[in-house]
């Protein structure tokens, strides 16, 4: 059955999103901060929840996956990146380098 | 020696712009052959800073430990920093009388089951209807709420929270927490499974968390619901036939809890019989402490434990509401009431007026407990048949105090949002942090409900977001200690 579209990402979607960022940054090692679901934008959502309560047909929703991660360039170098990317086609729908008066949030 | 790291705070205007971590460090009493020892009752006068990239310790902080005498001077302690320390223990084998042991039983039981509903992130309760979501930077999110088939909220969530201390001298005007934008909400989230509080028949929900390698991990039982009594829903007495009516006050609970090495939160999302919600926060866990000179006090905290100086500090929360009340056009509206003077309109003096003003512009309101100062979410095209006035649900900002540091200070600049009880602002997707996208190591608050109001967007009658902010003013007390 297929996620409802405020499902958290499962251990697949979250992997998945995990290949797609590392093909994204080949030559890069990269370290992880965070994966996370991508809450679709409200004009989209409204309409599959509109349908989902009338008891219709609710409308496709793609599952998109927020990742905040580092890319370490070999030489001491890192910078923190933002993509997000889009599960079933495996494309990047947006992708953010953080600006460097800003600092990506710990982890543990 | 036990090294507990925090970020590093907020970096000073002069200080170059590098990530630093830095540590609390504090004795562990290894005689006791207990992990669980209680080491912040020995807490060294030293915080080391490392570069976070380099990974090279760059200094090491040295902490004052005077008292009133002392003012803003350091380096006043002797060489023995911990031995007039003393401990306290709260596990359990510990404790030096042992638990309390003089509680009889109380139980709950649901004989029959829980009176909810839970498919995936459903939940469905007494006409309640919603969805619960998890991420590591909120952690319980609620969404699409439905009571009796109408609708009230498109998304709840805890946006942020600042834990601001007040302490002037060196370097602890730099000791301020985001904990939710710091990060890694997600994996302080307690194991709800391991001590949690809920009696009766509990729900748990699991998240999904990652490693370094992106590698997924599940998080199990980060969130649990489950249902309770909170005393008497409403009662009536026919004085005349005696004949009492009284039904009880259920409430499902959808909660959360967080440690940030010290401290615990407890966030609790409560729906009740009559469509009310209610958001809850609770500290506990460890009040943060430093080292002080046997015998001195301080006007900067309480010395709770002997050598152990509880700092004073806030901690101010926002929740974020995004209204969705019989649909997604909704109007905030500002209703106070007030007296009136002797006249044509009063002549025994006894009225008073209740005033409603809608936002228009996206703005901060302050609460106002002496006007009775309410916000109402109303949508201005659904009118209640029997009042005749637009339907709606209000909440009463509750009049806390807000952020104490100085405007101009680091820890203001930080924090914009602590500043006022309300914000209003016009939807915007992915504005969901108050405090703005990356609060660690800021020196300003930058993306947050502060920027959002500058916009100066229309609010009436549209896809409108409400930030409600609350919070604590803690100077600890003696009985806070060890723990609260």
């Amino acid at each position: 059955m297929a996620p409802h579209p405020l499902d958290i990402l499962s251990v697949d979607e979250v992997n998945n999103a995990r290949s797609i960022v590392k093909s994204l940054h080949p030559e890069h090692k990269l370290f992880f901060r965070e994966i996370y679901l991508d809450e679709p934008a409200k004009a989209q959502l409204t309409k599959y929840l509109e349908a989902e309560h009338a008891g219709h047909d609710t409308p496709l929703v793609s599952r998109q996956a927020l990742s905040q991660y580092d890319v370490l360039d070999g030489k001491g170098g890192v910078q923190s990146h933002e993509s997000i990317v889009d599960l079933a086609s495996g494309k990047r729908l947006h992708h953010t380098i953080v600006p460097e008066e800003h600092h990506a949030s710990l982890s543990l | 020696m036990v090294i507990e790291p925090w970020p590093y705070g907020g970096l000073a205007a002069d200080e170059e712009n590098n990530r630093y971590f830095q540590g609390l460090l504090f004795g562990r009493d290894t005689r006791l052959n207990n992990p669980d020892s209680n080491f912040y009752a020995f807490p060294l006068p030293l915080i080391p800073v490392m570069n976070a990239r380099t990974r090279e310790i760059i200094r090491i902080d040295r902490l004052p430990t005077g008292g009133d005498q002392d003012h803003l001077q350091d380096q006043t302690h002797s060489a023995n920093i911990l031995d007039h320390c003393k401990a306290a223990d709260y596990v359990p084998e510990l404790l030096p009388q042992g638990p309390r042991n003089s509680l009889k039983a109380l139980n709950v039981v649901q004989p029959d089951g829980p009176s909810f509903n839970v498919a995936g992130g459903l939940v469905e309760w007494e006409q309640w209807r919603f969805r619960v979501g998890f991420n590591p930077r909120e952690g319980a999110t609620i969404h699409d709420v439905w009571f009796h088939g109408r609708s009230v909220m498109y998304r709840l969530s805890i946006s942020e929270m600042t834990v601001p201390y007040a302490d002037p001298r060196s370097p602890f005007p730099r000791k301020q927490a985001f904990d939710f934008g710091d990060g890694s909400i997600g994996h302080a989230t307690n194991n709800l499974k391991l001590g949690c509080d809920c009696l009766g028949v509990i729900k748990y929900f699991d998240g999904v968390l990652i490693d370094s390698d992106g590698k997924a991990t599940s998080a199990p039982n980060v969130i649990c619901l489950h249902e309770q009594d909170n005393g008497i829903g409403w009662k009536h007495t026919n004085w005349r036939t005696q004949r009492a009516v009284v039904t009880r006050n259920r409430e499902l609970v959808v909660q959360f809890i967080i440690t940030l090495a010290n401290y615990e939160y407890v966030f609790a999302y409560k729906f009740d019989l009559s469509g009310g919600i209610t958001i809850e926060t609770r500290a506990t866990g460890i009040v943060s402490v430093v080292n002080i000179d046997p015998g001195k006090t301080s006007q900067y905290g309480n010395v709770v434990s002997p050598g152990a100086l509880a700092q004073n500090h806030q901690h101010i929360f926002c929740v974020r509401m995004d209204p969705a009340i019989d649909g997604f056009n909704n109007t905030v509206l500002v209703e106070e009431s007030h007296p009136v003077p002797f006249g044509p309109k009063n002549p025994a003096g006894n009225l008073y007026e209740v005033r409603k003003e809608p936002v228009e512009k996206s703005r901060w309101i302050d609460a106002a407990s002496r006007h009775n100062r309410v916000i109402k979410l109303v949508n201005e095209s659904r009118s209640n048949p029997i009042s005749g006035r637009p339907v709606g649900y209000k909440f009463t900002p509750a009049d806390t105090q807000l952020l104490l540091a100085q405007p101009e200070s680091g820890q203001a600049r930080r924090a914009l949002f602590a500043q006022h009880h309300v914000w209003v602002t016009k939807y915007l997707d992915r504005e969901l942090y108050a405090g703005g996208r990356y609060p660690l190591q800021s020196k300003r608050e930058i993306g947050g409900v502060g920027d959002a109001v500058q916009r100066a967007d229309d609010v009436k009658n549209t896809d409108v977001v409400v930030w409600s902010v609350f919070g604590l003013t803690h100077n600890p007390r003696v009985e806070d200690w060890p723990v609260m």
